[in-house]
């Protein structure tokens, strides 16, 4: 398998996956580190999980690593004030800015997992390989993550229940 | 698990289908819990909608890395080597019996052959250069014990072991310059001699003191007394101790072996006093020996006395006349000058004349000299232990049959006093603080 047809077909998604964590600043430089490792260990690689994941677990050690050397907090969620109004029925019943600071106020662990699973596109079973959890931990994490988004969003429902 | 808790991964289709179904049938049954699931719905649809398009950028400098051969990891290398390296010197360090022993020892080894290289390579009075290879190591032979006669009668010398390191310090400093003591020496030995009772019959300073007797150890004085007793005598047996009290031992025995080098070996090495050094400060004696003509005992006995007490000043003026003088007397010009003694006291000028003597005798006994050396080496440690260096002879080249006699030489540091001002005291006054 070589590693620059890898890179070539996964890329843009690494790419993204560091720049929602890291920032776009060092997004790329992220994003080379996690292929030069993936080189050097690729021959560990077993097919246990869809290269996309293992790329996206090297990816999440990098990020992680980053954080540790330079010492700052994880990039906050980028949301673009433009789509606003792009979306449908639902996307209208939202202030974004209240949810980015809504997802802001949730843990660590929370917000990884909503990240991992909105934003990047991964089911449950690939968040819980990357984080090395089990599925039901990812499941109960996203319940209770999502539970405190909707107390931000939707205070009046909460309280008529 | 209630149906709220799985209503997130109904949503998100992530519910086997059984349970799926069975969700879906709770929902229908309850709007409050379809509600609910909407909600979650539109949540992850604006998370989803609102984050900004990102547009990678990157990707060409990672694929040229990708085929950049990989640089080599050196530290791979240096971080065992470092470790061996450290455990390697750990390991050295940890196995020496006793560094500061070893380290001294060859700090005043190398001293003692700097001084007697430099000996060595002065001008002699009579013209020759006297023991120009004689630089020996002394540290070859270990004697248990002193081996005293009963023959010395000897007062055993008192130590000084309030001697500071910062004295210790400069001495090496000044030993380290073969040109000859430097200014700052020369004020200081001029402020001591000043200091110096007036009568030589006083006793010594470190007797008027009872504090400096009450700080030295008991082992010092055993030392002292190995120290002067543990001396290979000559052949027939005599043998004469002298005890000189000054503030530089190095120096001292430096310039001693200088007048006296011309007529025998001069094999000596100083002793460091351990206990005292652990106790107090540091302090050690200095011990030389030296084997001379039976005839011309007294006139080195005398010189040895006279670079004892006199200010250094004049020693260097002293010598340098004594060399003038033996320059003249080996060229056949006359007899040791003396009017060359201006601006040197009356004792000083005593120690010329009778270094020139010396110089002038040997040849006047056939040139031959006396080559004899006794090397006589010793570190006297805490219990007692006296280390002695080996005997170097070299071949008598004059009358084999000579009777000689053996001088010790005890250099013992002067004792540190507080700072007194300078008394008005005449320079002619000496020391008076010699113990023949």
């Amino acid at each position: 398998m070589d590693m620059a047809t890898i890179a070539r077909d996964h890329y843009d998604a690494v790419y993204r996956f560091c720049a929602r964590r890291v920032g776009l600043e060092k997004a790329a430089d992220v994003a080379q580190e996690t292929f030069l490792t993936a080189q050097k260990v690729l021959h560990k690689f077993r097919g246990e999980s869809s290269l996309s994941t293992w790329l996206f677990g090297i990816a999440h050690n990098e990020c992680r690593r980053e954080f540790r050397r330079g010492k700052f907090e994880p990039a906050s969620l980028e949301i673009d004030p433009s789509c606003a109004s792009a979306g449908g029925r639902e996307d209208a019943l939202v202030d974004r800015e209240l949810l980015r600071q809504a997802i802001l106020r949730l843990s660590d662990e929370h917000r990884e997992v909503v990240v991992m699973h909105e934003l990047d596109g991964l089911t449950y079973e690939e968040v819980a390989q990357i984080l090395n959890v089990p599925v039901g931990t990812v499941k109960s994490r996203l319940h209770h993550a999502f539970s405190n988004l909707r107390k931000v969003m939707f205070p009046a429902a909460e309280e008529v229940r | 698990m209630s149906v709220r808790e799985d209503l997130k991964a109904y949503v998100d289709g992530q519910l086997p289908p059984m349970r799926m179904q069975e969700v879906r049938e709770a929902l229908e049954a309850n709007p409050e819990l379809a509600r609910e699931a909407a909600e979650l719905q539109a949540l992850s649809v604006a998370i989803k909608s609102s984050e900004p398009a990102y547009v990678p950028r990157g990707l060409d400098d990672t694929l040229r890395r990708l085929h950049s051969p990989a640089p080599p990891r050196w530290w791979w290398f240096g971080l065992p080597l470092g470790l061996a390296s450290a455990v390697a010197l750990a390991i050295v360090m940890l196995n020496r019996p006793d560094a500061e022993d070893r380290s001294s020892v060859a700090f005043e080894s190398q001293r003692e052959r700097n001084s007697m290289a430099a000996s060595a390579a002065a001008p002699s009075a009579n013209g020759a250069v006297a023991q120009s290879k004689a630089a020996p190591s002394f540290d070859k032979a270990t004697v248990e014990g002193p081996s005293a006669n009963g023959s010395v009668g000897l007062k055993v010398p008192e130590l000084n072991a309030t001697r500071g390191t910062k004295q210790r310090a400069k001495e090496r400093k000044l030993d380290s310059q073969s040109a000859g003591p430097s200014t700052e020496y020369y004020q200081d030995r001029i402020s001591d001699t000043a200091r110096a009772p007036a009568n030589p019959a006083q006793p010594s300073k470190a007797k008027t003191r009872p504090e400096a007797q009450e700080q030295r150890p008991a082992s010092t004085l055993k030392d002292a007394a190995a120290l002067a007793l543990a001396v290979p005598t000559s052949e027939n047996g005599k043998q004469e101790t002298i005890v000189l009290d000054v503030d530089s031992p190095v120096v001292t025995a430096s310039r001693l072996r200088q007048a006296l080098a011309p007529y025998q070996g001069v094999a000596a090495k100083q002793g460091f006093d351990r206990a005292a050094a652990k106790e107090q400060s540091d302090s050690y004696v200095q011990r030389l020996v030296f084997e001379v003509p039976e005839v011309k005992a007294k006139e080195a006995a005398a010189t040895i006395r006279s670079i004892g007490m006199s200010p250094p000043m004049g020693e260097a003026m002293a010598k340098n006349v004594l060399s003038a003088d033996a320059a003249r007397l080996s060229a056949g010009a006359g007899g040791p000058g003396g009017g060359r003694g201006a601006g040197v006291d009356s004792k000083y000028a005593t120690a010329r004349r009778d270094q020139s003597n010396l110089a002038v005798q040997p040849q006047g006994v056939g040139g031959g000299g006396f080559g004899g050396g006794v090397g006589g080496g010793f570190r006297a440690a805490a219990g007692g232990k006296i280390n002695t260096g080996h005997v170097e002879k070299a071949p008598d080249v004059g009358k084999a049959s000579t009777p000689k006699r053996t001088i010790v030489v005890v250099i013992r540091q002067r004792a540190q006093s507080p700072k007194v001002e300078k008394s008005p005291v005449p320079k002619s006054s000496g020391p008076g603080n010699l113990e023949p």
